[in-house]
């Protein structure tokens, strides 16, 4: 909503900045005050928007802390539920003729930096390097639109409604079901993410979401003591807890690359309005020296 | 001792006997033959508990197990309906429980 009814105003202000004094320099008498009152409005603008942003920054402060503690909280299921496979040193099978599930975990809210944009750049990096060997699920309305553009045709699923709150477990669970009703056979599931590294910077990760097979391949294990009945229903909660700590870890990173997005623009509107302040002042201060020359001259006028 | 044959002699298709059944029988699970996905039966199992807790905890606790998703299937580039993913979720398992029985 803002993001349409903002730029267009930055850029006129961005202009205006530039353009102005060549006006101002060179002004019709009678355009003076209408160009004082313009530049009032702008002002006025900007001072709007510079509040709306720095709404937006407090409100992301406030969910950043409860994302980032929903954050360690699923680190701890997803690196508990992925120390299984290190220790039976599970690999993803090779295999040339499958395709290779993509998950990736973005999600319905923009306004945020270049997150979503990131992600949807290396998936397309990945892509370039392998073309033909992935499908792509899509998590989140901001992927599924970059990528549907680009890369329409690898698309299998779209999923709506991320990123409203803190994801919840059941949102990951369902999400996990929906995935292993695809018809496809898949050699691997990659989930990406954004990594949140610290308040500063995220990077795309990739964790692996093993198949069944490539489960009861591994070396050790046979350690676990896992019937083949039951290892179906491990893979499936291994990838619900998978997908948790990937939506979590990308809501943590959204909520801060939007609290740092909503900085850069207050700090963007503050200097324009600083800007556009001495501007208007300095105006207003050649209309009045205009108007007096005016008076002068013609009191010296009428004297004679 | 006494209770563990019960559990065994009686057969009774609940969540309290299937789970002790992982390991001490070959029993397929009941709620495998009903089409349920363990994710689904964990979930089951988790609402059971938020919903027994006390009212101030359980309140807190149900916002955990909220899940309001959309989600669209693609084909040859082009995006599906949209559905709702808790009944379109319930639907396959009914629809896989059918083939199960047969």
């Amino acid at each position: 909503m803002l993001s349409r009814a903002a730029r267009p105003a930055f850029k006129a202000g961005a202009a205006a900045t530039t353009l102005r004094p060549v006006v101002a320099a060179a002004p019709i008498q009678s355009a003076n005050y209408a160009t004082l009152r313009e530049i009032n409005d702008r002002l006025k603008s900007i001072k709007n928007i510079e509040k709306i942003t720095k709404t937006m920054k407090i409100v992301a402060s406030t969910k950043l802390t409860r994302a980032q503690r929903a954050m360690t909280e699923s680190r701890s299921y997803g690196e508990t539920s992925q120390t299984v496979f290190n220790e039976a040193e599970t690999k993803p099978i090779e295999s040339e003729n499958k395709k290779t599930l993509l998950i990736v975990c973005s999600s319905d809210k923009g306004l945020c930096g270049g997150i979503h944009s990131g992600l949807s750049r290396y998936v397309r990096r990945m892509l370039n390097e392998h073309p033909g060997d992935y499908n792509i699920v899509a998590l989140g309305e901001k992927c599924k639109a970059q990528l549907g553009r680009s890369n329409g045709k690898e698309m299998v699923l779209s999923f709506a409604g991320i990123g409203k709150d803190v994801p919840t477990f059941s949102d990951a669970q369902a999400i996990a079901d929906q995935i292993t009703l695809l018809p496809g056979d898949y050699s691997s599931i990659k989930i990406l993410y954004n990594k949140f590294i610290n308040a500063q910077s995220y990077e795309p990760t990739i964790i692996e979401a093993f198949s069944e097979e490539a489960i009861a391949a591994s070396p050790n294990f046979s350690n676990f003591e896992v019937d083949d009945e039951v290892l179906a229903n491990l893979r499936e909660y291994a990838m619900a807890n998978s997908i948790y700590w990937a939506l979590a870890e990308g809501h943590a990173c959204e909520q801060s690359a939007r609290r740092n997005a909503m900085d850069n623009a207050s700090k963007n509107a503050g200097d324009m309005i600083s800007k556009f302040q001495i501007l208007y002042n300095r105006t207003r201060q050649a209309v009045i020296t205009g108007e007096l020359v005016e008076i002068i001259t013609g009191a010296a006028a009428s004297e004679e | 001792m006494e209770g563990k044959d019960h559990f065994e002699s009686s057969q009774q298709p609940t969540i309290t006997t299937t789970t002790l059944n992982i390991h001490t029988s070959k029993m397929a699970f009941a709620w495998k033959a009903a089409g349920i996905t363990y994710n689904r039966y964990l979930a089951v199992a988790s609402r059971v508990v938020r919903r027994s807790l006390k009212e101030d905890k359980r309140i807190a606790a149900e916002k955990r197990g909220e899940m309001d998703l959309r989600f669209a299937k693609w084909e040859g580039g082009k995006q599906g309906e949209v559905k709702n993913l808790a009944s379109a979720n319930d639907a396959a398992m009914a629809q896989a429980a059918g083939q199960a029985s047969n």
